[in-house]
């Protein structure tokens, strides 16, 4: 314990300022929450209460577009105002706004009576997001056309990476380079959902390589430039050319831009109590 | 007269040389016979220091030698105290089995399979914890103690929460650290840090003891899933923790190896005679509380228990080789089916009754209005109750001139309805004549208590009369009784069958956990359903998909339902369209009175709300069917011979 606590606690190391870090690595994304006491822990029939939900963007992008669904409460028992929200666009995690940006969305409910002499009701629900944000992936990557050069002075072609995240839910994993000296060079990137949610769309905004558009696909989809996710299915293979416009090895920068549309859900729990019980308890 | 001797000896000292001669012979026999036992002895010595030689333990052979040299001096004694010695043997061995973990839980593994008989679900749950602690402990050496602690907390008091983001962030990383210190604990004694793990993972099998002996699977059964018969066969038979308790005895003797021996026959004898029929649906997932799981099983052995042992069925259809299946389904099926009639309706076989019962289970196997079930509400501690008591041991001497017997009214009425009860008393003699007793004390009245108890007098009319008569009978009738039962359903519109699936999956099966009506223990109730098949608690909007209701009344008590009133399943005015009005609402003019099962009218809906036809996500609704009833107790007493009173 005294192990974990200390590995937990030391962080980045001291120095290490906002304006230097690059929040579009790794894997972060939106979070939510229920505040404590919004909903209380126990209601009692013919009551009000508040669901107060914080939303959090923890990813390197904005969020806009959002909606806050609450799904599975029983209108036997509970009624709200509203089943659903809309909320506004939430800035990502940058060099002015190192925390991201935080929401608060607040549903007004009230609790009915209990089913005949029932002690409790014990209800289970759902908070769901939708949202729409951005993706970029940015790498320097090195092309060698010369295949069978016995010596080259440029750079190494590293024939596979594998990326731990661009700063959101949706990452691009994985890159392979293939050349072929006729055809040009070949990027295959695995797209992947490594967040909590459901991808359910991602398109690709722009692709360029050096400078220069690049012609990028999706693979197995029925738009080149977008695709639609099945929950079974959370990732994708983009397939990127180009022609090599010299014979040396050089490097350049390859960078892919998506636009995605996620879901995420939250799994909370209102309980009814019968207020005779309670003071039967503190009699 | 001897010859006499040649060689100069006297008569006398032929014969004491004779006598010598004798005695010599018997010692040379004597000494042969003990050569004999040496050379044994002495071969069990070799064959015990090959022994200990193998095993490398030259000591042991000095041991084993000695002890082979002093068994020879006591051969024969053996061979007398041989059979007292085996009688002694099984008897201590029996007697050395109690201290055994093992034994013990094999035997409070018998107590639980006993005290299901209470059908209190409290008790049965109190002691599946008790024996899960004890087994971890006494058992498993208190390996598997932090995953068994884990698992009863989640279960018993984090609401069976299966969110990742709360196993995962609350309480995998508990489980983990402690685990993670109970393996570094391993190897600071000497073990591995991978053995402390090892051993903690131990602590399935108690929980999985747990889970089988709380009616798992029946409830998986109720749920949906498609178990093989095997393991539907399984369920009705096997004493789980019993089971347990013989495969862990760690002492060997011959009764504990009967009782391994007996299991494993017995566990054979079930693999190959289970012929149980498969009738149910999809895969479904939820995870209920224990008391469901206790409800779950006791509505399984309602339809299900008694009757005869698969063995016996199986024997009697060996004949039956075209159809051997069918023969044992019907043959179980009418077996269960009159041990219900006896043991739970507690009707006489071979009275019109018991017939009558009979054929009411018939119905319900094939009736589908009539098989629709319901729970109790586990959230309803307080149902209304009613019982009748006639206090035997106060009953009046035979030369009392006021022969007043007492009873006491005890009724429950938690939820303050209006009650009037009807008092009424009868003496019958061996022909079922009857004589009309006076109730001495209210013997009508209406009240509104939440409790009452209520002690009144059933007094012979005429003096002297009860010599004729051999039994008395009390009723108490309760009108104006009302009992409401819910359902839960989930609306989903049109969703893709994936759609529905991960809907399910992860969504509808963790909100709505129960898929039949539930109630309280009230005398009596709607059991019901509205959808697309009985336990589907998905309603989608296709148009191939027809929503059915179905209901019952049934009689949970041990009186009979004297009146419906009315019955009424509208959740509100006009939510349900249907062809048929009288199914969602009506009366029943006549009832059979000692009807367990009454079916109502079915029918499909014909319309709903729009809005539930297609929803985003889903929506939850509940139903409440309303039972407005009268219901009739009885209790009866012999009276003692000639009336005179109870000796």
């Amino acid at each position: 314990m005294l192990m974990f606590m200390l590995i937990a606690g030391c962080g980045r190391g001291a120095g290490e300022r906002a304006t230097q870090y690059n929040f579009k690595q790794g894997i972060a994304e939106l979070q939510f929450r229920l505040l404590e006491n919004a909903p209380p822990e126990r209601i009692y029939p013919n009551s009000d209460f508040r669901l107060i939900v914080e939303l959090d963007n923890q990813a390197a992008y904005d969020l806009w577009d959002g909606e806050l669904h609450v799904v599975g409460l029983n209108d036997r028992y509970f009624l709200l105002d509203q089943n659903s929200q809309l909320f506004p666009l939430l800035a990502g995690r940058s060099a002015t706004a190192p925390a991201g940006e935080k929401a608060y969305l607040e549903f007004y409910g009230r609790s009915l009576e209990l089913f005949e002499n029932a002690e409790e009701y014990s209800s289970i629900f759902f908070l769901k997001a939708r949202y729409n944000s951005r993706m970029e992936f940015v790498d320097t990557l090195c092309i060698n056309p010369n295949l069978y050069a016995v010596y080259d002075s440029g750079c190494k072609v590293q024939e596979r990476k594998t990326y731990a995240g661009q700063g959101a839910p949706l990452a691009i994993t994985e890159l392979e380079e293939i050349i072929s000296p006729l055809q040009g060079v070949e990027f295959r990137l695995t797209l992947e959902n490594q967040g909590r949610g459901e991808l359910q769309f991602a398109t690709l905004e722009a692709a360029n390589l050096g400078g220069a558009d690049i012609n990028c696909e999706f693979q197995n989809s029925e738009e080149k430039k977008s695709k639609r996710f099945s929950s079974e299915e959370q990732e994708a293979i983009i397939v990127c050319r180009a022609s090599l416009p010299t014979q040396r090895s050089y490097a350049t920068t390859l960078t892919l831009s998506f636009l995605y549309g996620y879901d995420v859900r939250l799994q909370e729990q209102l309980r009814l109590v019968s207020g005779r019980r309670t003071a039967e308890l503190f009699r | 007269m001897a010859d006499a001797p040649t060689d100069g000896r006297t008569t006398g000292e032929e014969e004491e040389a004779s006598l010598e001669r004798e005695v010599a012979a018997r010692e040379e026999e004597k000494a042969a016979q003990e050569r004999e036992r040496a050379a044994e002895e002495e071969g069990r010595a070799v064959r015990e220091k090959e022994k200990a030689a193998k095993a490398g333990r030259w000591k042991g052979w000095g041991e084993s030698a000695w002890g082979a040299t002093k068994s020879a001096g006591r051969k024969t004694k053996a061979a007398t105290g041989a059979a007292i010695g085996a009688g002694a043997a099984a008897g201590a061995s029996a007697v050395g089995s109690v201290g055994d973990p093992g034994f013990v839980l094999f035997i409070l593994g018998i107590v639980s399979l006993a005290l299901k008989a209470l059908h209190d679900s409290r008790v049965e749950i109190i002691f599946g914890v008790a024996l899960i602690i004890y087994t971890v402990i006494a058992i498993f050496a208190w390996r598997g103690i932090v995953l068994v602690i884990s698992f009863l907390a989640w279960y018993l008091f984090l609401g069976r929460n299966l969110d990742p983001l709360f196993l995962l962030t609350s309480l995998l990383p508990i489980v983990v650290v402690i685990m993670v210190i109970r393996g570094a604990i391993a190897r600071a004694q000497g073990g591995s840090f991978r053995q402390g793990l090892e051993q903690e993972a131990a602590g399935i099998i108690p929980i999985l003891a747990f889970f089988l002996d709380l009616g798992a699977l029946q409830l998986i059964v109720q749920a949906g899933l498609a178990p093989a018969g095997i393991i539907e066969t399984l369920i009705r038979y096997m004493p789980w923790w019993a089971l347990l308790g013989i495969f862990t005895m760690r002492k060997q003797s011959a009764v504990i190896n009967f009782f391994k021996i007996g299991g494993i026959l017995y566990l054979t004898t079930i693999f190959i005679l289970a012929a149980v029929p498969e009738a149910y649906g999809a895969t479904r997932s939820a995870i209920p509380g224990p008391e469901q799981f206790v409800q779950a099983r006791e509505q399984y052995e309602e339809r299900f228990s008694g009757g005869e042992h698969i063995f016996w069925s199986s024997l009697y259809c060996i004949d039956q080789q075209e159809d051997f299946n069918g023969c044992v389904r019907q043959r179980q099926a009418e077996s269960q089916d009159k041990a219900y009639c006896e043991k739970v309706e507690q009707k006489e076989p071979g009275t019109e009754e018991f017939n009558r019962c009979v054929a009411q289970r018939q119905e319900l196997r094939t009736n589908p209005a009539a098989q629709a079930t319901g729970v109790i509400d586990p959230t309803i501690k307080e149902p209304t109750t009613a019982e009748l008591r006639l206090d035997r041991n106060s009953f009046p001497l035979p030369d009392e001139p006021r022969q007043a017997f007492p009873v006491e009214l005890k009724i429950q009425n938690p939820r303050r309805q209006e009650i009037t009860i009807e008092l009424r008393c009868v003496f019958k003699d061996s022909l079922d004549n009857t004589l009309t007793g006076a109730i001495e004390g209210q013997s009508g009245f209406t009240f509104r208590d939440p409790s009452l108890t209520q002690p009144f007098f059933c007094l012979a009319p005429v003096e002297g009369v009860l010599a004729e008569y051999n039994k008395i009978e009390v009723w108490a009738t309760l009108t104006n009784l009302n009992t409401k039962s819910r359902l839960e359903r989930a609306f989903i519109g049109v969703k893709t069958a994936e759609q529905r699936e991960k809907l399910w999956r992860e969504e509808i099966s963790r909100t709505i956990t129960v898929a039949q009506s539930q109630a309280p223990a009230d005398l009596a109730r709607i059991d019901f359903w509205v959808g697309h098949a009985q336990d589907e608690i998905i309603i989608e909007s296709q148009p191939y998909k027809s929503i059915a209701v179905y209901a019952n009344i049934k009689n949970a008590g041990r009186g009979d339902l004297a009146a419906v009133h009315s019955y009424d399943l509208q959740m509100e005015n006009g939510f349900l369209s249907v062809q048929n009005p009288e199914c969602l609402a009506g009366s029943l003019s006549s009832i059979l009175r000692d009807s367990s099962i009454i079916p109502l009218p079915k029918c499909l809906v014909t319309d709903y709300p729009g809005e539930l036809k297609n929803p985003q996500n889903w929506i939850p609704k509940t139903f409440i069917a309303s039972l407005d009833y009268d219901y009739v107790i009885t209790t009866e007493e012999a009276l003692p011979k000639g009336g005179s009173a109870v000796s």
